[in-house]
C-alpha cells in the first residue's frame, strides 16, 4: 500500500500563478489606457511640433521639422502697430511682423478672469452665506428664484444683456466683461450647498461667544468652505479664460480682445500661417494644462460634487 | 403682508445685506434682462429700423414673432435638425466615457511586486520602442516614427509610474482645453495638408484599390449583412421590452417611448436613400433643387490654371435668378445715394465728442495727442456702425420689398501661404451678362478683403443687375447677393476661378497655391443649392440608385412583420405580472436608445458599402472635412468624440463606480457570473441613474452648445450645415439686427430645455428612489 499521493493543489490555484495573473491583467490594462491615451494627445502632439515647424514643412508626410524654430514663438507677439511711421512701412515684405498683439490679449484674458474670479468668490460666499446660514423672512422664495434661473439657457439673457450695456456705456470695456459676470446665481448655489455641510453648533457656538454675523462669516464659516471656494474659483477662472461668446459681441477695439477672441482674430487675418497660428494656440493652452496637473485634486472633487454647469 | 416681529425685521436686514452685492447684480444682469427678452420676443424690435438715422416707433406684435419662426419649412426647423444631428453624438460620447471610467476604475497596481514589474515590462518596451525607432529607416519615416514611438514611450512610462491618475489626467485634458483654441487647432488639423488628410490618403488608395478587385455585388452585399444585423437588433430589443413588460418591471404606459426610439431607424427607412438616377444626364434633382453634373469639367489642379464654368438661361438657377430680377421692385435706395446724408449725421456726432475731449484737454486730463488718436478711433467706430446701419438697412428695403437674395459661397481648401498679404491671392470670377452690355461684361475681381469685395460691388451693382450687400469670411467666402432693380437679365451665368501661382521670397513661383472646393448658389435662406459645383472631383454628389431602395423596403417590411408577430403573441399570452403604468422606465429607454444608436451605425456602414465600388472606381479621396456640405457636421462630431471620452461625464461614472456595493460583484462571482454579465445585471443597472442624469444633461448642453465650434470652424457654413440654434440667435441677435426674433428663437429653445428638466425631474427622481 502506496502511501496517499501528498495533496496538492493545482498550479492554477498558487499564490504565484495569481500573481502571474494580476500582472497579465494590469499589463494590458496599461496597454489598452497607453494606447488610448496616446491616441487622444496626438493632435497636441501635431500642435506642437507644427509650431516649432516652418510653413513649408506643414502636410508633407512628416511632423518632425528640420529644426525647431522656436523663434516662431517669438514671431507670434511681433505685430504691426498701428500708429506705424510712414518709412516703417517701407520695410521689405518678409521683414513685416506676422504676429498679434498677443501678450495683449494674454493680460486682457488674465485680468477680466481674475477680477470675475474674485469678484463672483465674494458675492457668491456672502449671498450663499445668507442662504445657508441665516434665518430671514422670504428667504427659501428668493433661493428658488435664484434656482429657476439657473435653468434658463444664457442666450436668453446675451441680447438684454447686450442692450443693457450699450445703456450703461459699458461696451467695448474690459468692464463691461467683468461686471455681468461677476454675479453667479450658479456659484451662490455650490457655496451654498457646501456651507450647509457645515455643523450648526459653530454658529451658536459662535453666537455664545458673542461674535456678530459678519464674525461668524468671516472667521468660522469662509475658511471652513475653502475647499467650495477653491472649486468655485478655478471653475469661474477657466470658464472666464475661454469665454468667448460674450466678449465677441461685447468688444470691437483690438487692444481690449481676449485671447480667444484674438485667437479668432489672428486666424481669420493671417489663418495661413499655420506654424504662427499653431505656436499661439500653444502658448495659450498650455497654462490650461499646467493649472489642471496642479490643480486637479480640486477640480476632480468639485465635478463629481455636481459643481458642473450643463 | 403679516407684520414682522422687530427680531424678524433685523434677521431681515442681516440677510438681505449679505444677500446684497450679489442680488443687486442678479437683478441687474438676470431678472431685468430676462423680463426685457419677454417683451422683446413680442415686439417687432429691430435694430435697422431703430437705430441713429432711424426711429421708427417699436410695435407690440404679440406671437408675430413666434408664427414667423415656427413656420413649416423656416430656418428654425433647418438649424433645430443641424442641432439634432449634431446632437446625435452624445450617445457615442457617452459610452465612450463609460468605457473609459471603467477602465480607469481597475485595480492598475496589485501590490508592491506587481508594479515593479509592470514599470520594469514598461521600460523595456519603451526601450524596444526607441531603439527599433531609431535603427529605423533613416528620413522622414524614420524621424516621424520616432516622434510618435517617443510619444508613446512617455504616455507609457507615465501610466506605469503614475497609475491611473495619470491616464485620467491624460484623457481628461482635450475637454479640459476645449475651448477656440482647440477648435482652431482641429481647423488646422482637418485642412486638406493637416495630419488626418495626410494620413488617410495612402489607406484610401489601398482601399480604393482592393475595392476595385472586387466584384461590385461582393462589396453591396455588406448593405444586406448590416440591415439583417440591424433587423436582429431590433428583434432582440423588441424582446427584451415584452420580457421587461411581461415579468411586471414595465409599465405598460412607460413602454411606449421606448418602443418608438426603438422602431426610429424602421420608421425612416424609406428616408435613407433619396435617390436620383444615375446616368449621364446634365443636370439632376439635389434635395428638389437641381444641380449640375460636371463630370466633363473635371478642373485641373494646377496652380495657374483657370477653370470656367458657364451656364446659360435655361439652366434652373439662372432662371431662378432672371425670374427674381424681372420682379418689379420699387428704386431702392443704395448706399452711395445715401451716403451723404448718413455722413451728416456722423459729423454732428463726431463735433459733439471733439467738444467733449477739447474740454478734457482743456481741464489737463488727458493730453492733445490723446484726444486726437481717440478723436480718430471714435469717428472710425461711428463710419463703421453707420456703414454696417446702412447697409443691413438697404438690404432689408430691398428683401421687403420682395426681392430674392441669393447667397454664393465657395471655399479655399489648402493655401499656402502667401509672404506678401495685399497680394490678391485668389480670382473668383462671378460674371454676369445682362443683354445690354454685349462687350463690356462686369466682373468683380474679389480678393481677400471682406471689405475690399463690399466696395467693389457697390460701384458695379446696378449695372450688373446685382448688388453685393453683404460679403463675410468663412473657411471661404459668403456673399449675399440681391438683384437690383435694373430690369436687367442674365444672359450668362460665368464662374471662374483662377488658381494663382505665387512667388515666395526668393522670387520662385510655389505652386499648388489653392484648391477649391463646393461652389455653392443658393436661394437665401433656404436649404439645397441652386447650383453646387463641386470642384474636388468635378462631380455633383453621386446618387445613390433605385436598386439600393430594395434593402430599405424589406427591412421597413420585416422590421413591420416582427412588431405585429410581438405585438400579436404578447397580447396572446397577457402579462404575468402587473406593475404600476410608469415604472421601469430608465431600463428600457436606455437600452432602446443604445439598440436605436447601434441600427444607425449598421445602416450607415451598409449604405456606405452599397456606394462603395462607385467611389472607388476613380479612386477615394479624403473627405474635405470641414467644407463639404455632407462632411461638416460628421466632422464636428468627431472632434466632440475626442473630447467627450476624458469629459465631466467620465468622472461622474468613475465616482458612481466606486459606490457600487463590492458584496455585488463578490455575490455575482460565487455565482459564477461571467464579465460580461457582470456589467449587464450589476454595473450598468447601478449607473443607470447616473446615465440618466448625464444624457439629460448632455441633451441639455448639446441643444444650447455648438456656438463656438461654429463660430470658428465653419461660420455655421457650408450652406448652413453646421448653424446650430444658438448661432442662428447670434446671427438673427448680433448680424442682423432682429432683437425681437432672435430673443423669440432663445425663447424657444428655452422651451426645449424645459421641458428636458421636466423630463428629468419627472422620470429621473423617479427612476433614481426605485
Amino acid at each position: 500500500m502506496s502511501d496517499p499521493a501528498p495533496h496538492r493543489t493545482p498550479w492554477r490555484q498558487t499564490r504565484s500563478a495569481q500573481a502571474v495573473r494580476t500582472f497579465f491583467r494590469t499589463l494590458g490594462l496599461h496597454g489598452v489606457l497607453a494606447v488610448i491615451s496616446f491616441a487622444l494627445a496626438l493632435p497636441f502632439v501635431w500642435m506642437v511640433m507644427t509650431s516649432l515647424s516652418h510653413l513649408g514643412e506643414v502636410g508633407v508626410g512628416t511632423w518632425v521639422p528640420e529644426r525647431l524654430r522656436w523663434e516662431n514663438y517669438g514671431e507670434v507677439f511681433r505685430y504691426e502697430r498701428q500708429d506705424i511711421a510712414a518709412e516703417d512701412l517701407a520695410v521689405s515684405p518678409e521683414d513685416r511682423p506676422r504676429g498679434i498683439p498677443f501678450a495683449r490679449y494674454y493680460w486682457n484674458s488674465v485680468f477680466v478672469a481674475s477680477w470675475v474670479t474674485f469678484l463672483q468668490v465674494l458675492t457668491s460666499s456672502l449671498a450663499a452665506f445668507s442662504f445657508a446660514r441665516l434665518r430671514w423672512p422670504g428667504r427659501d422664495r428668493v433661493f428658488l428664484l435664484y434656482l429657476a434661473t439657473m435653468m434658463l439657457p444664457g442666450l436668453v439673457m446675451m441680447i438684454p444683456n447686450y442692450q443693457i450695456m450699450i445703456y450703461l456705456g459699458l461696451v467695448d470695456t474690459l468692464a463691461g466683461l467683468i461686471i455681468p459676470a461677476s454675479f453667479s446665481a450658479f456659484g451662490t448655489f455650490l457655496l451654498r450647498q457646501f456651507m450647509l455641510t457645515i455643523p450648526t453648533s459653530l454658529d451658536e457656538a459662535a453666537e455664545i461667544d458673542g461674535a456678530s454675523k459678519w464674525r461668524l462669516f468671516w472667521d468660522v464659516i469662509l475658511p471652513l468652505s475653502r475647499p467650495g471656494l477653491i472649486v468655485l474659483a478655478i471653475f469661474t477662472f477657466i470658464g472666464n479664460y475661454h469665454s468667448f461668446f460674450w466678449p465677441l459681441v461685447m468688444i470691437r477695439s483690438q487692444h481690449r480682445y481676449t485671447l480667444p477672441i484674438g485667437l479668432l482674430y489672428f486666424d481669420s487675418t493671417r489663418g495661413t500661417e499655420t506654424t504662427l497660428l499653431m505656436a499661439a494656440v500653444t502658448m495659450s493652452v498650455v497654462p490650461m494644462i499646467l493649472l489642471f496637473v496642479l490643480l486637479q485634486k480640486y477640480l476632480v472633487k468639485g465635478i463629481q460634487l455636481g459643481a458642473v454647469k450643463g | 403682508m403679516p407684520r414682522l416681529s422687530r427680531k424678524e425685521t433685523r434677521n431681515l436686514a442681516t440677510g438681505l445685506a449679505f444677500l446684497g452685492p450679489n442680488i443687486l447684480g442678479f437683478l441687474a444682469f438676470t431678472v431685468v434682462p430676462l423680463v426685457f427678452s419677454l417683451f422683446l420676443a413680442f415686439s417687432n424690435w429691430d435694430l435697422r429700423r431703430h437705430n441713429m438715422f432711424k426711429d421708427e416707433p417699436i410695435a407690440f406684435t404679440g406671437v408675430e414673432s413666434f408664427r414667423r419662426l415656427l413656420e413649416p419649412g423656416g430656418e428654425f426647423w433647418f438649424y433645430l435638425g443641424n442641432t439634432v444631428f449634431l446632437m446625435m453624438a452624445i450617445p457615442f460620447g457617452i459610452a465612450c466615457s463609460l468605457g473609459a471610467a471603467i477602465l480607469l476604475s481597475r485595480d492598475l497596481r496589485g501590490g508592491r511586486r506587481n508594479r515593479v514589474a509592470v514599470a520594469a515590462v514598461a521600460i523595456l518596451v519603451v526601450s524596444l520602442l526607441m531603439v527599433r525607432a531609431a535603427a529605423g529607416p533613416s528620413g522622414a519615416e524614420g524621424q516621424m516614427l520616432l516622434l510618435l514611438s517617443g510619444v508613446f514611450s512617455l504616455v507609457l512610462l507615465l501610466g506605469a509610474f503614475g497609475g491611473s491618475t495619470a491616464y485620467r489626467t491624460l484623457f481628461y485634458l482635450p475637454h479640459f482645453t476645449s475651448g477656440v483654441a482647440v477648435f482652431l487647432l482641429w481647423k488646422k488639423l482637418y485642412t486638406d495638408a493637416g495630419p488626418i488628410n495626410t494620413a488617410l490618403a495612402p489607406s484610401l488608395d489601398r482601399l480604393a484599390q482592393t475595392v476595385n478587385r472586387a466584384p461590385p455585388p461582393m462589396v453591396q452585399a455588406g448593405l444586406w449583412a448590416a440591415l439583417g444585423l440591424a433587423l436582429a437588433l431590433l428583434a432582440f430589443g423588441l424582446g427584451r421590452l415584452r420580457a421587461f413588460w411581461r415579468d411586471g418591471d414595465l409599465g405598460t404606459r412607460a413602454a411606449f417611448l421606448p418602443l418608438a426610439v426603438l422602431l426610429v431607424p424602421a420608421a425612416i427607412a424609406w428616408q435613407w436613400m433619396p435617390a436620383p438616377p444615375r446616368g449621364e444626364a446634365q443636370v439632376v434633382a439635389l434635395d428638389g433643387r437641381h444641380a449640375l453634373r460636371l463630370a466633363d469639367h473635371a478642373p485641373a489642379r494646377r496652380p495657374g490654371t483657370e477653370v470656367e464654368w458657364r451656364f446659360g438661361p435655361e439652366h434652373p438657377a439662372v432662371a431662378a435668378i432672371n425670374q427674381a430680377l424681372t420682379r418689379p421692385l420699387p428704386v431702392a435706395e443704395t448706399v452711395a445715394e445715401r451716403w451723404p446724408e448718413v455722413r451728416e449725421v456722423v459729423e454732428a456726432r463726431v463735433e459733439d465728442e471733439r467738444q467733449e475731449l477739447l474740454a478734457q484737454v482743456e481741464r489737463g486730463r488727458i493730453s492733445g495727442t490723446q484726444a486726437d488718436a481717440e478723436l480718430m478711433r471714435r469717428r472710425q467706430a461711428f463710419e463703421s456702425e453707420a456703414r454696417r446701419t446702412l447697409e443691413a438697412e438697404t438690404a432689408s428695403a430691398l428683401r421687403q420689398a420682395g426681392a430674392e437674395a441669393f447667397e454664393f459661397e465657395f471655399r479655399v481648401l489648402r493655401e499656402t501661404a502667401s509672404p506678401h498679404p495685399d497680394h490678391p491671392r485668389i480670382q473668383a470670377i462671378l460674371e454676369l451678362h445682362p443683354p445690354q452690355l454685349d462687350e463690356g461684361m462686369t466682373a468683380f475681381p474679389w480678393g481677400r478683403q471682406a471689405s475690399f469685395f463690399a466696395t467693389e460691388a457697390y460701384q458695379a451693382g446696378p449695372d450688373a443687375g446685382f448688388q453685393m450687400v453683404d460679403a463675410e469670411q468663412m473657411p471661404g467666402y459668403r456673399f449675399r447677393i440681391l438683384p437690383s432693380p435694373s430690369g436687367h437679365q442674365i444672359r450668362e451665368l460665368r464662374l471662374r476661378f483662377g488658381v494663382a501661382t505665387q512667388e515666395d521670397p526668393e522670387g520662385e513661383p510655389v505652386t499648388e497655391a489653392y484648391l477649391l472646393d463646393d461652389v455653392v448658389l443658393r436661394r437665401a435662406g433656404e436649404i439645397g443649392p441652386l447650383l453646387e459645383l463641386n470642384f474636388e472631383d468635378g462631380s455633383a454628389p453621386a446618387p445613390v440608385g433605385g436598386a439600393a431602395r430594395r434593402p430599405a423596403w424589406l427591412f421597413l417590411g420585416l422590421a413591420g412583420a416582427a412588431v405585429v408577430a410581438y405585438g400579436g403573441t404578447t397580447a396572446a399570452c397577457g402579462r404575468e405580472f402587473s406593475s404600476r403604468p410608469g415604472t421601469g422606465f430608465g431600463t428600457a429607454f436606455l437600452l432602446a436608445l443604445a439598440l436605436m444608436v447601434a441600427q444607425f451605425v449598421l445602416i450607415g456602414l451598409g449604405l456606405v458599402s452599397w456606394r462603395l465600388p462607385d467611389m472607388a472606381a476613380d479612386g477615394l479621396n479624403p473627405p474635405q472635412w470641414l467644407t463639404q456640405y455632407h462632411w461638416a457636421k460628421p466632422s464636428i462630431m468627431l472632434m466632440g468624440l475626442w473630447g467627450a471620452i476624458g469629459s465631466n461625464n467620465m468622472l461622474l461614472y468613475l465616482a458612481a463606480l466606486t459606490n457600487v456595493p463590492q458584496e455585488l460583484y463578490e455575490a455575482a462571482d460565487i455565482d459564477g457570473a461571467s464579465r460580461l454579465q457582470r456589467f449587464w445585471h450589476i454595473t450598468w443597472p447601478q449607473l443607470a441613474p447616473t446615465t440618466f442624469f448625464i444624457v439629460v444633461m448632455s441633451c441639455i448642453g448639446g441643444l444650447q452648445g455648438g456656438f463656438e465650434m461654429a463660430r470658428t470652424m465653419t461660420q455655421g457654413g457650408p450652406a448652413g450645415a453646421t448653424t446650430v440654434l444658438s448661432y442662428y440667435v447670434y446671427m438673427e441677435g448680433f448680424l442682423t439686427g432682429r432683437l425681437g426674433f432672435a430673443s423669440a428663437i432663445a425663447w424657444a429653445l428655452f422651451v426645449m430645455v424645459f421641458v428636458l428638466t421636466m423630463f428629468n425631474w419627472r422620470f429621473g427622481n423617479r427612476y433614481v428612489n426605485e
